[in-house]
């Protein structure tokens, strides 16, 4: 049963020149425990689309559908969170916060109590391989690879039911890559989530469940047995 | 609360080091003028209101001289006529020649001047330095008998001679207005004097009241005349009124004459207090302007500084709206942190300078600016963190 679905949703951006339709007319669904792919090359509209589910824009046509409820008549406020996490492709921690301090910032604005708060970020951190005497590093201090495992502690660490990652691994190397693609695969398959990965790497695509192209802002799905 | 609140301050020390001395430093001009006007302008109360003009009775031809036609009666309507609303503490002088025999000083070789203040005389007067020791109990200026003060060096001299100091004083008189070769009878009189009391110094100048001169030369010379008289204006705001109540007054130096000039024989020595009002005026002016720039500014500061340390920040506000906080909790939180440095600014320039007041506003101001500069940088669309990758 689907957690998130695009219905007929078309974007486009609008500025007093002209209108470009960066995502026409996309129908898809999205369930939970499943990892997918959306591949395509720059400029197809990935970015434009995956802000769409983040509930970050709203579509100019059609509907975004979480949990049956349209996200155009939610709280986005709210809906980013509570439901939706994202982890970015240049990492995006607080340069002022520490590692522990970036990942228990989602729990702050859940106005959680702030050792309850600080125990779920040292797990999470824990979980994606951070040690302990790094929690207190800025992200400065801590390596590409470090820093992403953090962003996806951060993402992790509210509990969000839907993951979105844009490039998580396009500034890592092949060994940090797998690992975070390893942390996202057990998101998926061992917590339930909901994870979707936009991405231009085949190789990683070919790891998801389910693979989606985006061409011009139109969505199919892909095949991944020819990737 | 926000765990981004202060985390900017305490990790970047030298721009909210900056900003924290620069507000400082606003809000103490701010305090400064506004104290600085007040002053300005209670001086200028004062100096309406305090500042002693003087103002000098001269003859028809603009000179104090010995052949001055002033008299009694003049000296009358000074004190009791119609400028008697404008005139405070008149000074009236009347000098006279004497010789004393007793002394030795050759007839008409001195001088005896004849005062109605102290004020008239530096030498006696303790407000510039000088001083009297009196004799008698008597206050002279109300008595009508002829006494008289005399240097040191005379009184010690009358001391070593035998019953000086009890016995009345001789002196021969003679008033320089009148001319001893058509008036002879009249040119000397001998005079009998107490002494009064004494003044540091030598000499030969002495000194007697006024209205005893009077009557002495009423008396012995059937004359009522006077060398100056002078004045403070007892309202400075009203010496134009002065002037011209003095113009048909001094018109003639003598009231009793025809009037023969339109000279106005009346000099306001204004000059020095019209300096000293325009200037305070100047300047109460200048910090009617300046004040309001400086507010300006500190709208202007606040603005700034607000936006100098949060420009870099357009992606980190991104950021935490994608994570779901709201515009209006982030705005608080933003402006929270910009104020931080503005109250402590205003609370060191408070404990400092104790005007509540002139803090309040550049608070106020200053905080308008923050407020306008947060407004800019916190309307931040949560996209921008993805178009700050691509």
């Amino acid at each position: 049963m689907s957690i998130l679905t695009a219905e007929n949703v078309t974007f486009d951006y609008v500025n007093k020149f002209q209108t470009v339709r960066a995502v026409k007319n996309i129908t898809c669904a999205f369930e939970p425990g499943k990892c997918y792919a959306i591949v395509g090359k720059s400029g197809s509209g990935k970015t434009t689309f995956l802000s769409l589910l983040a509930g970050l824009e709203l579509p100019t046509e059609g509907r975004i559908v979480f949990q049956d409820q349209d996200t155009a008549t939610r709280n986005c406020d709210e809906y980013r969170r509570d439901h939706v996490a994202v982890i970015y492709q240049s990492y995006n921690l607080f340069p002022l916060l520490t590692a522990e301090e970036n990942v228990m910032y989602p729990l702050k604005l859940k106005k959680m109590d702030r050792s309850e708060a600080k125990e779920i970020a040292h797990r999470q951190l824990q979980a994606v391989g951070i040690a302990p005497d790094q929690f207190r590093r800025y992200p400065s201090q801590l390596s590409g690879g470090e820093q992403q495992r953090v962003a996806i502690a951060r993402a992790l660490a509210a509990g969000n039911a839907v993951v979105l990652a844009d490039e998580p691994t396009g500034n890592l190397d092949i060994g940090n890559s797998e690992q975070v693609v390893e942390i996202l695969l057990r998101l998926a398959h061992e917590e339930g989530r909901c994870v979707i990965i936009i991405t231009h790497d085949l190789e990683i695509a070919a790891l998801m469940d389910e693979v989606w192209m985006m061409r011009d802002g139109v969505l199919e799905q892909g095949d991944t047995e020819i990737m | 609360m926000d765990p981004h609140l202060f985390h900017r301050l305490w990790r970047r020390p030298w721009l909210s080091l900056c900003s924290l001395i620069l507000s400082t430093a606003l809000c103490f001009l701010v305090c400064f003028l506004t104290d600085y006007r007040q002053n300005q302008q209670q001086e200028l109360s004062q100096t309406q209101k305090d500042f002693p003009i003087t103002c000098v009775v001269t003859d028809i031809r603009g000179t104090k001289s010995t052949d001055l036609r002033m008299d009694a009666d003049l000296a009358a309507f000074v004190t009791d006529g119609p400028l008697s609303g404008y005139v405070r503490q008149v000074r009236l002088t009347k000098r006279f020649d004497y010789g004393w025999a007793l002394m030795g000083v050759r007839n008409g070789f001195a001088s005896l001047t004849a005062i109605n203040h102290l004020d008239c005389a530096d030498i006696l007067n303790p407000d510039r330095g000088g001083s009297i020791v009196w004799l008698t109990d008597e206050d002279i200026f109300q008595s009508q008998t002829p006494m008289v003060i005399v240097p040191e060096s005379i009184y010690l001299r009358l001391q070593e001679t035998p019953d000086a100091l009890t016995e009345p004083l001789h002196l021969d008189i003679t008033d320089p207005v009148i001319n001893p070769n058509t008036s002879p009878e009249k040119a000397t009189q001998t005079v009998e004097f107490r002494l009064a009391g004494y003044y540091p110094g030598s000499g030969w100048d002495l000194y007697m009241a006024y209205d005893a001169a009077q009557i002495m030369e009423g008396e012995y010379f059937d004359r009522n005349t006077c060398d100056s008289i002078s004045f403070f204006a007892a309202d400075n705001l009203a010496l134009a009124a002065l002037s011209e109540t003095a113009s048909p007054v001094f018109g003639a130096v003598d009231p009793k004459a025809p009037p023969f000039s339109e000279e106005v024989a009346l000099t306001i020595h204004d000059q020095q207090y019209r300096a000293t009002v325009t200037a305070l005026e100047q300047n109460i002016a200048r910090s009617a302007y300046l004040l309001p720039a400086v507010l300006v500014l500190s709208v202007a500061v606040g603005f700034l500084l607000g936006f100098l340390s949060t420009r870099s920040e357009r992606k980190t506000y991104a950021l935490m709206r994608t994570m779901g906080m709201t515009q209006n909790k982030l705005f608080l939180s933003v402006l929270r942190e910009q104020l931080v440095l503005t109250v402590l600014a205003a609370v060191l320039a408070l404990v400092i300078t104790r005007e509540i007041v002139p803090t309040a506003i550049y608070l106020l101001c200053n905080t308008v600016g923050c407020i306008c500069s947060v407004m800019k940088s916190v309307n931040v669309p949560p996209t921008a963190i993805l178009r700050e990758q691509e």
